[in-house]
């Protein structure tokens, strides 16, 4: 949030903004600890594993959520092409870590390289850099509606080269024997520590984007959601703010991407596919849109909602998914109807 | 002196190197390939070329619908996508299990069918409370139109649960009064605008010309109602005209009673986009629920045997959907050139501030466009089901696709539509010459960023 | 009279209408010039054009003796250039301070990544938006502020620019006396600052009142220019004003 503090760092509003600013981040706050808390008692009613598993899923849709934010609820790039990054991130792990036991199973095989999954994490982050970089400056000519379908486009083309170019992605059989973190002393093989590797990367990403967006170049980027050519009048480039912004989400959303796949040590296309591009969305809409907490809050009101309508009594198992995505659908559109900015966000569309 | 002197900005990438050599090389490229495929395997290359106009004729019925919405209130409706889904479930719905004993098997619950029974009843009170009492109620007794209203509600209502619980066989019969009904309707209104249009405004000849529209209108319906009556196999064509108007009139629905609030709130139309993307989303989900996400084959209507031209199979089917939609172009080009709604239409889309000023009943027009819009999408995927399987996210592609035909042709433009719609489905084909079918979606988009970065105005210029 | 913008018979098209058309002119170094003519003029297409903001489809545009046939928004600051929007072109859901802080901070992507708002550029902001009188109104969104103040916020946030040359696009439109006087002053006060102020407006009391030069544009080109009240006794221009 950009920043409005005086010279010794305490806000210049007057008494009663103060105050209201004041009881409306406890406000947020509040909900986030109750939320947390009624999550936690839920786990508690399950097993111990149950509520590990949570937490990870947990910290991986909020980075991806909160990552995404930066790019909608700051930037006003509606990208539905995050699942792509997601995908690369993910693969580029799988490729660079897998171990060569188990290539002999499939007619497909791939390279080996066997790296460690910290040696693999920067370069897939990397990969997506890189590709988001290409794929941006592509992008960045579009405005609004039309950069969303073609973002739309470049989800569905992700998805369909990772299931067709078998000789890299093995295609729909998947990658195995992906590696788990290795520091040598310390190996994150149970599912305890991953999750706490997953939200020691969460907190990372987490500040990393309150860096980013209480500096001026966040405020830069609201500008130019806000009026990109009038910004572009006083001397900024909004193109290259824009790819920055890009590149950055895209690479913490390939760390997702690298989590997932290190986590499952199993992946395969389908997980990469355009629908979860308009989950992440809906997540980062629904929180708020230019608030890191706001994300957060979605990510965890998502994953509550997928796992809490599992234990729903009449609604039939096979049909989880679906009701999730009416749900989602629907609410979608109630918020654009009734709350355009969102649970705590900030901004409206 | 300084003189940094600088081209003007490019409008593609490769305008920098020169106007004409891209287009010309690109054509030449072109040509070479399709040169090849030719010597290749001429009866190949025939094939390739029916396939594509058949998918190209699909796809140009959804972009000229897309279009027509887009062109007009510059917004894309992505629910557009789940009204094309919506007309091929319709037909597998109503149809489907008298070929094929499967389809409404896991529905056919008189709850459900309770359902859609109060619902048709409530869309009928709420739609008698906006035209007719709103109309009438000074003229007549208000209790009196309310309950005329209620018992419409209530027998329409009636009729369709009833008419969801038939027996198969049956179903023409509940059927005919509908459609006899309805197109009594339509022809006495169209009857009584066309004879308007040529004549001019006086009363007395007002009232003669309302009763004679009035009057063909209701020959015509009892003849299509007792046709239909009357033949067993006829239902089919019936569930087309069905479908697409189920479709049509929600999402006439969707833009008069979502779209229009969703754009008021939000400060772009992004707002509109993302409303629209989760009810896409919604819609989608609740088909899979109904009608599982396994695909699913709809009746062959006109039978599925091929005819054979010069060694490229082609079956009757697929000509009839190029003639028809073809025809239904035509149609709508006469619709915006030629008649007072085309005008009016034009000039929303040219500013909709002004067209409000001048007196332009934005939303009814509107209404209407989205009605069009949603019947053509829904044919559209009416016809995509008679030869593929359709699975509940068909629609969404078939919007994508569509939308990448009016990029291709020419955003904004009908004809561009048309143009783009056979382009892709031919660009589709004939790309898949040497690889697998499933990179078809990849071709379809690269096309599209193809054209995005070096003729981002499409063929064809806005209208 | 030096001239510091010129336009070298620039045409503007809007499909079949030309907006501007082969237009030529000078603007003064120095003093205060107004750009004035009927609805429909080219004047906001001109300024529009000299910022960037739209391209042109013929001739040149001169600044500062550089020629340039094509120019980008942010190119403006380099330039020397900077202008206010007619239609208010403020950033809707920041705060005022947001506002101008925006325009205020590095314009590298690098730079402002790292650059955080502090006391030196608290205190610049904070004294541009008193220098309009608005301070009270800084933690305001831009989209609750009076139409007034929005006014001299767009004043504000091209003060706060560090250039010689400012284009006011209607400034005075539909604002009470006193704030009239308010902008008067700061328009004023520029010039004395040795800035080139040329405005577009309609409101010939203060045209007559403030500026040193005067250029009349009627359909796409300049019908006159030149001295204020030489200039608007001549019978074409009247005639453009009340004729047809």
């Amino acid at each position: 949030m950009p920043q409005t503090a005086n010279a010794d760092g305490k806000s210049t509003a007057s008494p009663s903004k103060h105050l209201k600013a004041r009881v409306r981040n406890n406000i947020e706050l509040l909900l986030i600890l109750v939320l947390a808390a009624i999550s936690l008692a839920f786990m508690a009613t399950q097993s111990f594993g149950f509520a590990v598993r949570l937490i990870q899923i947990f910290c991986i849709w909020a980075i991806l959520a909160v990552s995404l934010n930066l790019l909608i609820g700051y930037t006003g790039l509606l990208s539905m092409a995050h699942v792509g990054f997601f995908g690369i991130g993910a693969y580029s792990v799988a490729i660079l870590t897998t171990n060569p036991a188990y290539q002999s199973l499939s007619t497909d095989t791939i390279p080996i390289i066997a790296l460690p999954f910290f040696a693999a994490l920067p370069i897939g982050m990397l990969l997506a850099g890189l590709f988001a970089l290409l794929v941006g400056s592509v992008l960045s000519r579009f405005r609004d509606d039309i950069f969303v379908l073609v973002s739309f486009s470049v989800a569905i083309i992700a998805h369909n080269v990772l299931v067709n170019w078998r000789s890299v992605t093995r295609g729909p059989f998947g990658i195995h024997a992906i590696a788990r973190p290795d520091l040598g002393f310390w190996a994150a093989d149970g599912r305890v520590e991953f999750a706490i590797v997953s939200l020691i990367f969460l907190a990372l990403v987490i500040y990393v984007c309150w860096l980013i967006v209480s500096s001026s170049f966040g405020r830069v980027l609201i500008a130019i959601r806000e009026d990109e050519d009038a910004i572009q009048v006083f001397g900024y480039k909004a193109t290259l703010f824009k790819l920055a912004v890009w590149v950055i989400s895209a690479m913490m959303a390939a760390l997702a991407g690298a989590l997932v796949a290190s986590d499952q040590t199993f992946i395969d296309p389908n997980s990469f596919i355009l629908l979860e591009s308009i989950m992440m969305v809906a997540i980062v809409i629904m929180g708020g849109l230019g608030s890191i907490r706001g994300s957060v809050l979605g990510a965890m009101i998502f994953v509550l909602l997928q796992e809490g309508l599992r234990f729903v009594p009449f609604i039939p198992q096979g049909y989880v998914g679906q009701t999730r995505m009416i749900i989602f659908g629907l609410l979608l559109t109630a918020l654009m109807l009734f709350r355009p900015q969102g649970l705590i966000g900030r901004y409206k569309l | 002196m300084n003189t940094p002197y600088r081209d003007p900005q490019p409008a593609n990438i490769l305008h920098k190197f020169s106007k004409y050599p891209l287009e010309i090389v690109l054509a030449i490229a072109v040509l070479v390939y399709l040169i090849i495929i030719f010597g290749e395997s001429p009866s190949g290359f025939l094939q390739v070329v029916f396939n594509g106009v058949t998918i190209g004729s699909i796809y140009a019925l959804v972009a000229i619908g897309f279009t027509l919405v887009y062109g007009t209130v510059w917004f894309f409706d992505l629910t557009y996508g789940a009204m094309a889904a919506m007309g091929g479930y319709a037909v597998f719905y109503l149809a489907g299990s008298q070929v094929q004993n499967i389809g409404r098997g896991a529905l056919n619950s008189p709850l459900l069918n309770l359902f859609f029974g109060v619902l048709v009843a409530a869309v009928t009170f709420w739609a008698f409370r906006t035209w007719p009492y709103r109309k009438y109620r000074h003229r007549i007794n208000r209790t009196l139109l309310l309950g005329i209203g209620a018992l419409m509600a209530v027998a329409l209502g009636m009729y369709t649960t009833f008419f969801l619980g038939a027996e198969r066989s049956m179903l023409h019969i509940y059927l005919s009064p509908l459609i006899g009904v309805l197109s009594a309707l339509l022809a006495g209104l169209i009857g009584y605008r066309t004879l308007i249009a040529f004549t001019t405004g006086k009363s007395g000849t007002n009232q003669i010309l309302k009763s004679t529209g009035v009057g063909a209108g209701l020959i015509i319906g009892i003849i299509c109602g007792g046709f239909i009556f009357r033949t067993p196999g006829a239902n089919l064509y019936i569930t087309w005209v069905v479908g697409p108007l189920l479709a049509g009139f929600l999402g006439l629905g969707l833009y008069r009673w979502v779209f229009i609030y969703i754009l008021k709130g939000t400060r772009s139309n992004m707002g509109v986009l993302v409303g629209s993307l989760g009810l896409l989303l919604a819609f989608t989900a609740i088909k899979s629920v109904i009608f599982t996400p396994a695909g699913k084959t709809l009746p062959d209507t006109f039978g599925s045997s091929s005819i054979v031209i010069g060694g490229a199979y082609i079956k009757p089917f697929n000509i009839f959907v190029v003639i028809a939609v073809l025809l239904i172009f035509l149609g709508i080009i006469w619709l915006l050139k030629k008649t007072d709604f085309g005008k009016a239409v034009r000039a929303i889309s040219d500013d909709a501030e002004v067209a409000q000023v001048v007196g332009i009943n934005s939303t009814a027009i509107i209404s209407v466009v989205f009605f069009i819009a949603a019947a053509l999408a829904a044919l559209g995927g009416v016809f995509f089901g008679e030869d593929n399987a359709i699975r509940p996210t068909f629609g969404f592609i078939l919007l994508l696709k569509g939308w990448v035909a009016s990029v291709v042709g020419g955003m904004g433009n009908i004809y561009g539509a048309l143009l783009g719609g056979f382009i892709l489905g031919l660009v589709e084909n004939f790309g898949i010459w040497h690889l697998d079918a499933e990179w078809k979606n990849v071709i379809c988009f690269t096309l599209l960023v193809f054209f995005l970065l070096f003729w981002p105005t499409g063929l064809l210029p806005r209208k | 009279m030096k001239s510091i913008i010129k336009t070298e018979t620039v045409t503007k098209r809007f499909d079949a209408v030309n907006a501007l058309d082969h237009l030529t002119v000078s603007l003064p170094k120095s003093g205060m010039t107004s750009i004035v003519g009927p609805n429909g003029s080219g004047k906001s297409t001109l300024i529009n054009i000299l910022s960037g903001i739209l391209p042109f489809e013929e001739g040149l545009v001169v600044i500062d003796e550089q020629h340039f046939r094509v120019i980008l928004p942010h190119e403006n600051p380099s330039n020397g250039l900077t202008r206010t929007f007619q239609e208010v072109r403020l950033f809707e859901q920041m705060t005022a301070l947001d506002n101008i802080l925006v325009v205020l901070t590095k314009r590298g992507v690098f730079q402002s990544l790292l650059e955080r708002t502090n006391s030196e550029l608290h205190g610049k902001a904070k004294e541009l938006i008193d220098s309009v009188g608005i301070w009270h109104k800084h933690d305001s969104l831009a989209s609750d502020l009076s139409y007034g103040q929005r006014k001299l916020m767009e004043i504000a946030r091209v003060l706060a620019m560090d250039v010689k040359v400012f284009l006011f696009d209607e400034p005075f439109a539909g604002l009470f006396p006193k704030m009239l006087d308010e902008v008067k002053q700061l328009l004023i006060a520029l010039k004395e600052k040795g800035c080139t102020v040329i405005f577009v407006s309609h409101n010939m009391d203060i045209v007559r009142e403030l500026s040193d030069h005067i250029i009349v544009m009627d359909a796409g080109s300049v019908l006159a220019e030149g001295d204020v009240e030489e200039v608007l006794n001549l019978p074409e221009v009247i005639s453009a004003y009340l004729g047809t």
